[in-house]
């Protein structure tokens, strides 16, 4: 079984000096993913926007950028005993061994970024190929018993963790 | 008995067949016509390693028939001869071959020039393998993932064992073989020792089985493509164990090519599956197996007539056979089949009425992988008969499973054989020795330059059964390793179709903008720009064209890329970047600026503007965004400086609210001032529109009074809606890409990599004005500084006709070609055609009239000109 669900996600991002990121936490409202040595995104729900980027403005105290980039990702959540196979059909990179992880690759051809969780995996895409993205997926899974569900906002297994 | 087409005939197959066995119970004998003379061949290797039975399955040419299961209901087809395979007119081919030598299309048909492209059609009709059914729709393939620590390729006892240790110590492994698990090997103690590894294999956790899977590359990574009915397999392992196995060297005598000729194994299989190989057989052998393979053919009722055997084995040879100790298959003889063999021992020939000849002289490792994996700098351990040809049963899965739990194997290098002295070399390309020889006297002599030039080993086996010949060939005259030594091995190993290469990559990646439905739903014509889908059109570009330059008019915009500039050193990271001023940008004004490289040549333009906080809004054109971002990083990264830079060409949508009754629009919808002095031409501010926060630009792009609304994505459907809403009492309507080109060309604007060339710098392009030369640094100054010493060849120009030529219309001037138009439209509102072109100036300067012929052969007199045609000085864009 797999169950596939477009996900409304809050996504802060965080530019600044390596050592400068350090102080960027979320708190219990969302979780931190790691980017790139110069970014970090904070990721939580999306009527919590608001509160991330105080958060992520407070972590930076003044050394750096914070933008709000939440319009410019399309999620889908992945969860059933099938979600592995969505990575396996769609992505390159390898899947991890424990999670909480953030994995970034290509996804069906373009960039994006999986956040795994214990029991389900958030496949991020860049906005404009969203609709490519769910067609893929429709498109590869067509052996397996899906189940679409409604967009929903996110929610994370751990809030407040680090990947 | 279920049956499948075969030329018409319904030929029925037993369980277990492949289409070639149950051919072959039907009697059918010639499989196929050779590649160049059209000679007939019937079945040889049994184990998909030769050419001779490839045929067409249900419009899949080049199959190989011994190796595909029969089903029920396919179409199978022999693909070579004419009228037929069975009766080849072009088999007369052979009998003309003095004047079809080695490379006879390098020496012959090359005079009078044209000859050859004459007759290329025909050879190519002629020679080949079979027709790509080029109307068979696509099939829907796709790619599967896999990471595991081993990957093993070959199920037979050597792989599967190695694939059982590496899971019995916790690897992960993925297992893959061109063919069923032991559907190659006779009925015997090997093939029962694999069926039962097999299970043993299939019901481990952890091992991921590939049957029908075909392996055929080794590329770095490691990375091993596998080809499956379901899927393209792309295996990212740690390790790659290859168990690809070695088949029976591929004889070399005159008439070696001839049906009734068998590879030892391949007979063996045939009458273990009660099939006789031929009636009265003559065998060669020079192993233990070779007894077996004897045992094998007596009990499905071949007569043995004669065996060459060495005499350690001759002696153990029973039955009424002749046997010929240390002898030798010399020849064969007959013409469309096997008639007889000579036997050569001790210096006398010995000639014996047959009707077959079994082959069983050595073993040749398929070693295509291995060596692909060395030429790839790949580690692989190979196992098995493809390190070893010729271990025992216990010794190949032993040596598997050393290599499965990450222990150290041992490769034999094979001993070459002598250079061949008859028969045809390569049956995939028709080579034969004579050939060879040919090549050697014209001078390519190494086993490169003998591959390069006669096409040896370059067929579907891909030298699997004629390399160790070529290397024989060679090392017979040259013994250098550097000239004798093995071919490079490339991918790949096996025939692959491209659509399968390109399994889950064919779809295309189509960037749309939040807009993307609204569009449709108007009537709007998609055209690819870029990776983006835009509006070409809404129906009518006049009227699109009129909407904006009188009334109002939107644009969706927001493909353009948009970035966010912010750091300590962002102004001084843009003063290096741009050839504009940028740090005396005032606060909320923005420039329009190009980008160049490091050699003066414009490869982009956009926007600068200032925030007022430090922070700048960079835009490029819609194509240019991802090469602009490398291009930021690059140099942010070279030059050390203290910026973020946020990339938000897929977070922010953009409109474009244009034309004369723009800001009567805006302020409707305005929550704060948009008039001249509060938001001037050049400026930026941030207004909430339609209760939408939006960063506003005026820019000047169309002609018009303009208004780049820049603002969040999930808001682009609202505020669209809201501005076609607001401008309904004005006679709003959308413009798409079709009416843009004429509005910004009225203005001679250029369209980077349209009006452009590679080699564009601002000079050429007249756009002086748009560099700061006094500046002390920028991207492409000390490049623009050098040329400046040397006369352009060539300048960007307007002209103007009375009509519009065609776009990429010559110019010429005084009878010889001076240029070529890159834009060129009709404008309504000046009532004359206007255009963009290239004009050449060799030093006589740029003439002031030219005539454009395009490809109709219509000539249209025009003037070049310089500067906007419409509204020269900018006064309805600075409104």
């Amino acid at each position: 079984m797999l169950r596939l669900r477009p996900t409304d996600v809050a996504i802060v991002a965080c530019l600044a000096r390596p050592e400068s990121l350090g102080g960027v936490r979320p708190g219990p409202i969302g979780v931190r993913l790691a980017i790139a040595p110069d970014e970090v995104w904070l990721v939580g729900r999306l009527d919590q926007r608001q509160a991330l980027m105080d958060a992520a403005r407070s972590g930076l105290a003044g050394r750096g950028l914070v933008v709000d980039q939440t319009d410019g990702w399309w999620v889908v959540t992945a969860s059933g005993e099938d979600r592995l196979e969505v990575i396996r059909r769609l992505m390159l990179a390898p899947i991890p061994a424990a999670a909480p992880a953030l994995v970034q690759g290509a996804i069906t051809g373009v960039p994006g970024k999986v956040v795994y969780e214990s029991g389900r995996l958030h496949l991020f895409v860049p906005a404009p190929v969203g609709h490519h993205l769910m067609e893929r997926l429709a498109a590869v899974t067509g052996d397996l018993a899906v189940q679409l569900e409604s967009p929903a906002p996110l929610a994370f297994d751990t809030p407040g963790a680090s990947c | 008995m279920t049956s499948f087409d075969f030329e018409g005939r319904a030929i029925p197959f037993e369980p277990g067949d492949s289409i070639a066995t149950a051919l072959y119970r039907a009697r059918v004998r010639i499989f196929s016509r050779s590649f160049k003379y059209h000679r007939p061949r019937g079945m040889y290797c049994g184990t998909g390693d030769c050419p001779n039975c490839m045929m067409t399955v249900d419009g899949e040419a080049a199959t190989r028939t011994c190796v595909t299961p029969a089903e029920p209901g396919q179409r199978v087809r022999r693909s070579t001869g004419w009228p037929s395979a069975d009766f080849d007119f072009l088999a007369g081919l052979w009998w003309l071959r003095a004047l079809l030598p080695v490379g006879f299309y390098y020496k012959s048909m090359i005079k009078p020039a044209g000859f050859f492209a004459t007759v290329e059609p025909s050879i190519r009709r002629l020679a080949g393998l079979g027709d790509v059914d080029t109307a068979a729709p696509p099939t829907d393939r796709e790619r599967r993932y896999h990471h595991p620590d081993l990957c093993v390729i070959g199920a037979g006892v050597a792989g599967l064992g190695a694939a059982l240790a590496a899971a019995a110590a916790g690897q992960t492994v993925v297992i893959c073989d061109e063919g069923a698990i032991g559907e190659k090997l006779p009925s015997g103690p090997v093939r029962d020792r694999a069926t039962s590894l097999a299970v043993s294999v299939r019901s481990a956790a952890g091992i991921t089985v590939l049957e029908r899977g075909t392996a055929f590359g080794v590329y770095e990574g490691p990375l091993v493509p596998v080809v499956a009915a379901d899927a393209l397999h792309l295996v990212m392992p740690r390790r790659v164990v290859v168990a690809t196995g070695a088949m029976d060297v591929h004889g070399a005598f005159a008439g070696n090519d001839l049906p009734g000729v068998w590879l030892g194994r391949g007979a063996a299989l045939m009458a273990s599956r009660g099939l006789r190989p031929a009636e009265v057989a003559v065998v060669a052998i020079d192993r233990e197996e070779g007894l077996e393979h004897l045992a094998m053919l007596e009990a499905a009722g071949v007569k043995i007539a004669a065996v060459a055997a060495p005499a350690a084995l001759a002696g153990r040879i029973r039955g009424g056979a002749r046997v010929f100790a240390g002898g030798r298959i010399a020849a064969v003889g007959g013409l469309k089949r096997v008639r007889s063999a000579v036997i050569e021992v001790g210096g006398s020939r010995h000639r014996i009425a047959c009707d077959g000849v079994v082959v069983a002289v050595g073993l040749e490792p398929r070693s295509n992988l291995a060596r692909q994996a060395a030429a790839a700098s790949v580690e692989v351990a190979v196992v098995g008969d493809a390190g070893r040809p010729g271990l025992s049963l216990a010794e190949a899965e032993a040596d598997g499973r050393a290599a499965g739990s990450g222990g150290a194997t041992t490769t034999a290098r094979p001993d070459l054989p002598e250079s061949p002295a008859a028969g045809f070399v390569c049956l995939c390309e028709d080579i034969t020795v004579p050939d060879l020889d040919l090549a050697w006297h014209e001078g390519f002599q190494s086993t490169e330059l003998l591959k390069r030039y006669s096409t040896v080993s370059m067929g579907p086996c891909q030298g699997g059964l004629c390399h160790r010949h070529l290397q024989g060939f060679v090392r017979a005259r040259a013994p250098e390793e550097i000239s004798s030594g093995p071919t490079t091995a490339r991918p790949p190993a096996r025939p692959v179709r491209l659509e399968d290469v390109a399994a889950g990559a064919r779809y295309p990646l189509e960037y749309r903008t939040a807009l993307h439905d609204r569009h449709l739903a108007i009537g709007g014509t998609m055209e690819w720009a870029g990776a983006w889908k835009r509006v070409e059109r809404y129906g009518n570009v006049p009227d699109e064209y009129r909407a904006v330059r009188e009334r109002v008019s939107v644009m969706d915009v927001s493909t353009l890329g948009k970035y966010l500039v912010a750091g300590p050193d962002a102004t001084a990271f843009l003063e290096g970047l741009y050839p504009c001023r940028v740090a005396d940008l005032r606060s909320h004004r923005s420039r329009y600026t190009l980008l160049l490289n490091e050699a003066g040549y414009v490869f982009d333009d956009g926007l600068v503007g200032s925030l007022g906080d430090g922070r700048y809004y960079l835009t490029f054109t819609s194509g240019g965004a991802d090469v602009v971002e490398s291009w930021l990083r690059d140099w942010a990264d070279t030059w050390g400086h203290d910026v973020y830079l946020a990339n938000q060409t897929y977070t922010l949508g953009a409109i474009n609210l244009c034309g004369p009754k723009a800001r009567e629009v805006l302020s409707g919808l305005a929550g704060g001032a948009v008039d001249a002095k509060a938001i001037p031409y050049g400026g930026l501010a941030s207004v909430s529109v339609a209760g939408i926060d939006c960063l506003v630009m005026r820019v000047g792009f169309v002609g018009e009074l303009s208004f780049e609304l820049h603002h969040p994505r999930s808001h682009s459907v609202a505020l669209w809606d809201a501005l076609l809403e607001a401008g309904r009492p004005f006679g709003i309507a959308p413009h798409g890409l079709e009416a843009l080109r004429l509005l910004r060309l009225e203005k001679a604007h250029i369209i980077v990599g349209q009006d452009t060339d590679f080699d564009s710098t601002p000079h050429k392009l007249g756009l002086d004005w748009a560099v700061k030369m006094d500046k002390p640094h920028f991207v492409g100054r000390t490049a623009l500084e050098r040329m400046a010493a040397i006369r352009p060849n060539r300048m960007l120009r307007g002209l103007r006709f009375p009509e519009a030529p065609a776009d990429g219309a010559q110019l010429v001037a005084s009878g010889q070609r001076v240029g070529y138009l890159t834009s060129s439209r009709f404008s309504p509102s000046l009532n004359l055609g206007v255009a963009l072109g290239w004009i050449y100036d060799d030093g006589a300067g740029i003439p002031e009239t030219v005539e454009a012929v395009d490809g109709s052969g219509r000539v249209l007199r025009g003037t070049v000109t310089h500067g906007p045609f419409y509204d020269p000085q900018g006064a309805r864009l600075r409104a």
